[in-house]
């Protein structure tokens, strides 16, 4: 027996999106596992399923998703078995979620104080109005907002998008959940004040021992922020490990070029490479490796198997058939 | 040579309130901005929202009207220009967006779009002359006839971009303003996107005033940055000067703020940052506006606004702290 659960374990998921056009299988076959105080990046280009996972792990898929396969484990228990009421007890407490757009996430017709009360009263059962508005102002001086009795009083529209996304954590992390689902927070922020996020979330990580998923496009941010990092493309892993590793040892072809691809202010690069070709469409996938159109090393079987994720070093999986299964 | 002079462009934005729409105060975007654009460069305006880079960039494009200020384009004072010579400026200076799908018309063929600037300004073509040209632009924008007749809702982000850089090139402008265009893009894209346009700019031998706050994307394309903060230039240098000799406060802050996909340098970066966020434009500190944030701030900095002077040839600087007395 495990003596102490992960806070958050994804096994084999696999979800698809029934459309009028026909099933999109977003995401297939997914796996990685989050420790207390660590956090891992899920990276991907738009379209690679990597919001539908962070959404999978709330409990938020939109109707027309439906979950093949698969587990999602929050500290030991499955959130894809449990019904509306029971999730309900898990979101905040359990997990929290942020997105990009701060201003989308907060009800433009209350205040910042009145949300956070009403999330904290909810999920942690304080009536009392005084420890209510205690623990509120609490939660703002934690994500460093400078007057938080202020903040406390605005209504979203009165704040700027960098103390909006810090009212988002402050709301997320109020419940003391264990996991902190990260969806983009820095995209629509400028880089000083991505910068300041970046730290702030490092920061509750560390303090709190959050768990942490961060998505994300930029390998930058990823860079900064993870101590793991999951390349996805197409809805499937290519890639999985420690940061240093697969930024610096990339094994999959497309992490290689994804690299390669992104303009440094650090090095003059001479010009920039680029993946020739577009992602696959989701509803009809090549019957083998999902980058294998797109690939120029792919050998004849890429063509007609999919490849397994294979661990080539210790903790780094990489799936291409350029690194055989040693078993 | 000298394509595109701006000289002292100051826009501000009146506030108004109640039923008589008295003036309350003035929203100062951009406040006393000069640069100049030499034919066949890049020149980049980079800052963070709210700086005043995109305004600028308005007043050029005759999109908006400065306050006060001059914008020569070769030689001319556009703001004073009649008649015919805005349709010449229009044909000489064009413009591509962040966002294709708002750019594009979504009830128009490719083709027509790449074709409505020369049905505009080039008359004397005939249908089948201007079909042949659409052809040979789109051609040029890496994009095959097949596409030309679909809409943009049927194009990716990339190609959609591409029609709008094709629209822009059709009538072999002189200028062209880039607002942030790679921004809306994905990475393996904005690579393509970028290396057309050098590209282009070479072949057609193009001037870009590109606006951007992606320094990377800055560093890899352009000849020439300025940084604005707050409707103010505070440093314009040659790229690769500015990238690593940054003298500003600003923006060395700036440049140690870019993450960057590589483990070993972000861990080794010494991070300068700044605290809080710029304040309004409506109100902007007095003296030099990052005094409220600069961790070398003087006391010559609360109460006299610092001029953009040569500290070095070419590298230009409004700090009090590289004021030689």
């Amino acid at each position: 027996m495990m003596s102490v659960t992960k806070p958050l374990v994804v096994e084999n998921l696999t979800i698809h999106y029934y459309t009028l056009e026909g099933i999109v299988k977003a995401v297939r076959n997914v796996s990685f596992s989050v420790e207390r105080g660590e956090s891992v990046c899920l990276v991907g280009e738009s379209g690679s399923g990597k919001s539908t996972i962070g959404l999978a792990i709330v409990g938020a898929l939109p109707a027309n998703a439906r979950i093949i396969s698969g587990k999602i484990l929050v500290s030991g228990v499955n959130v894809l078995e449990l019904d509306q009421k029971e999730l309900e007890k898990i979101r905040g407490k359990e997990v929290s979620i942020i997105f990009q757009d701060p201003a989308a996430s907060f009800n433009p017709l209350f205040t910042i104080g009145q949300i956070l009360s009403d999330v904290i009263k909810h999920k942690l059962g304080i009536d009392d109005k005084e420890k209510l508005k205690k623990k509120a102002l609490e939660a703002l001086r934690i994500v460093g907002l400078p007057d938080p009795e202020r903040v406390y009083n605005s209504y979203p529209h009165e704040l700027s998008g960098g103390m909006l996304q810090r009212a988002a954590i402050a709301v997320a992390v109020s419940t003391n959940p264990k996991i902190l689902v990260a969806d983009e927070p820095t995209t629509m922020l400028d880089v000083t004040l991505q910068a300041q996020i970046l730290d702030l979330l490092q920061d509750l990580r560390k303090k709190l021992g959050l768990a942490l998923v961060f998505i994300t496009h930029n390998l930058g941010v990823a860079a900064t922020i993870c101590d793991r990092i999951l390349v996805i493309y197409a809805g499937s892993t290519v890639e999985f490990g420690p940061v240093d590793e697969v930024l610096l040892n990339p094994l999959h072809p497309y992490t290689r070029k994804l690299i390669e691809c992104v303009p440094r202010s650090s090095v003059r690069v001479g010009r920039l490479k680029y993946i020739p070709g577009s992602l696959p469409d989701l509803r009809k996938l090549p019957p083998g490796c999902v980058f294998e159109p797109r690939c120029e090393e792919a050998l004849e079987i890429c063509k007609m198997k999919p490849p397994e994720l294979v661990e080539v070093k210790p903790g780094h999986f990489v799936a291409c058939h350029k690194y055989p299964n040693k078993r | 040579m000298t394509l595109l002079e701006v000289v002292d462009l100051v826009k501000y934005f009146p506030i108004r309130k109640g039923i008589f729409g008295r003036i309350v105060g003035y929203v100062k975007a951009v406040d006393g901005v000069s640069f100049k654009v030499g034919e066949n460069e890049t020149f980049a305006l980079v800052g963070e929202s709210g700086s005043g880079k995109t305004t600028t960039a308005k007043c050029i494009l005759g999109l908006f009207k400065p306050t006060s200020g001059k914008i020569l384009f070769m030689g001319k004072n556009i703001l004073e220009l009649k008649g015919e010579d805005v349709k010449w400026y229009r044909k000489h200076v064009q413009a591509v967006f962040q966002n294709p799908f708002l750019s594009l018309n979504p009830r128009m063929k490719v083709e027509d779009i790449v074709a409505e600037p020369l049905k505009v300004h080039r008359k004397d073509l005939s249908k089948e002359e201007i079909r042949e040209m659409v052809y040979e632009i789109l051609d040029k924008v890496g994009l095959t006839r097949a596409l030309a007749k679909r809409y943009p809702y049927d194009l990716s982000g990339g190609q959609a971009q591409r029609v709008a850089i094709a629209r822009a090139i059709a009538l072999k402008p002189k200028l062209i303003v880039l607002d942030e265009p790679t921004s809306a893009l994905d990475v393996s894209v904005q690579a393509q996107i970028l290396n057309l346009l050098i590209d282009l700019k070479e072949e057609l031998k193009l001037s870009y005033l590109m606006i951007s706050h992606d320094l990377s994307v800055v560093r890899y394309i352009s000849d020439w940055v300025a940084v604005m903060y707050l409707g103010k230039i505070v440093e314009l240098a040659r790229t690769e000067e500015l990238f690593e000799k940054p003298l500003h406060p600003y923006t060395q802050a700036l440049l140690s703020a870019v993450p960057e996909p590589d483990p070993k340098i972000m861990k080794s970066k010494k991070r300068i940052v700044l605290p809080g966020e710029p304040p309004s434009a409506i109100n902007p500190p007095p003296g030099c506006r990052l005094h409220p944030r600069c961790p070398y701030v003087m006391d010559t900095c609360r109460k006299k606004e610092p001029p953009l002077v040569e500290y070095e040839k070419d590298h230009w600087v409004a700090c009090w702290l590289y004021h030689k007395r």
